[in-house]
């Protein structure tokens, strides 16, 4: 027995080095986000002691907007600070799979012009648009490639692997059509038309209960009814309900911290 | 936000009341941090990995944060995005109903 443990510790051993080295960038992701994460709750702790600050309160009191901004306008800008790190890390990585990590991060962090399609979006559809990645940046596609994202949500779905992916992409142009006031009476036709069926192909999807939103809160959320039961888990990773909390007033806080 | 959300949970914390949160934080492990610095002791579910996008937001069609709703002991909705001073008085109303009865 002790000589077979002594055996897969010397595989493992031999192994190590080879699993590293595979994962450099893997790793080298993991590390900028652990530290951008740092960053940003120095920020948060400096800002909440600026806010608790004499000068502080006293340019709130007195309604004093310009005061306010120029005690806040000191705080670490920790996106900025980031994105070069980010960027280097694309470059020393361009090519692989992974290098898909690095530019998902920057499409979520920085901010391209105004009605302009982000460059890292772009980016990620040309090289990377059967990545996993998507699962998490496809709930937001309509709002990463400008004022006319369809053909590249058009590209992502014919090309993306995962059914949920598909069900976001279908969604999200169906609500740039809905969102978007100017649209033409038939072209908003069609996008109910495709909510409807978005909800057929994919009914236990998020999509799905977003287009079943408005119905829900009309016979599920008016003053008066029993509230849907939420079944999920806490911040621990603790499951519970919320009709754990029958017999007692509840405050349901819909937050966020940002 | 969480200053009155605090002395909230420390005024009833004798009574039947609980504040019960729905997190659209997409990081789990920076919320946490933020959770032990603010002093953030009441329960929360976590919406998931894709923040305001995540299941439970969506199917209650959230889409402005904080959205509030405020219910009574038999789990009925009574108002909804009630905040400040008119939150703090719709719940000791409930509280006072359930005691009468």
């Amino acid at each position: 027995m002790r000589k077979r443990n002594l055996w897969i510790c010397s595989v493992m051993l031999w192994l190590s080095p080879c699993v590293t080295a595979q994962e450099p960038a893997r790793a080298t992701y993991d590390n900028l986000v652990s530290r951008f994460r740092e960053a940003r709750l120095a920020r948060s702790a400096e800002s909440t002691r600026i806010r608790q600050s004499h000068a502080y309160k006293k340019a709130v009191a007195e309604h004093d907007f310009t005061a306010r901004q120029a005690l806040l306008a000191d705080l670490p800008d920790a996106e900025a600070a980031f994105k070069a790190k980010f960027e280097a890390a694309c470059e020393r990585f361009s090519g692989s799979h992974d290098e898909a990590l690095f530019l998902g991060w920057l499409l979520e962090n920085v901010r391209p012009p105004r009605g302009k399609a982000s460059a890292y979006a772009v980016q990620l559809v040309e090289r990377h648009a059967k990545h996993e990645i998507w699962k998490t940046l496809a709930p937001n596609a309509q709002y990463y490639f400008g004022s006319d994202p369809s053909k590249e949500i058009a590209k992502l779905r014919a090309a993306t692997p995962f059914d949920e992916v598909k069900a976001w992409l279908r969604y999200a142009t169906t609500s740039h059509v809905l969102r978007n006031k100017k649209s033409a009476a038939e072209a908003i036709a069609t996008a109910k038309a495709e909510q409807a069926s978005i909800v057929r192909d994919y009914p236990n999807s998020i999509p799905a209960m977003k287009i079943g939103a408005s119905e829900f809160k009309k016979t599920r959320l008016q003053v008066g009814m029993v509230a849907p039961e939420i079944e999920g888990s806490d911040l621990e990773g603790h499951n519970f309900k919320l009709s754990d909390y029958r017999g007692k007033v509840v405050v349901l806080d819909f937050w966020g911290d940002w | 936000m969480y200053p009155h959300e605090r002395s909230l949970v420390k005024r009833l914390s004798k009574k039947p009341f609980a504040l019960i949160g729905i997190n659209s934080d997409q990081n789990l492990p920076y919320l946490q941090t933020r959770v032990a610095q603010e002093k953030i002791t009441w329960r929360s579910f976590w919406n998931g990995p894709l923040g305001t996008s995540g299941p439970i937001s969506s199917r209650w069609g959230v889409r402005g944060w904080p959205t509030i709703y405020l219910l009574d002991d038999k789990g009925v909705i009574r108002f909804i995005n009630v905040d400040g001073e008119s939150m703090d008085k719709a719940i000791d109303q409930l509280l006072a109903e359930m005691e009468s009865r």
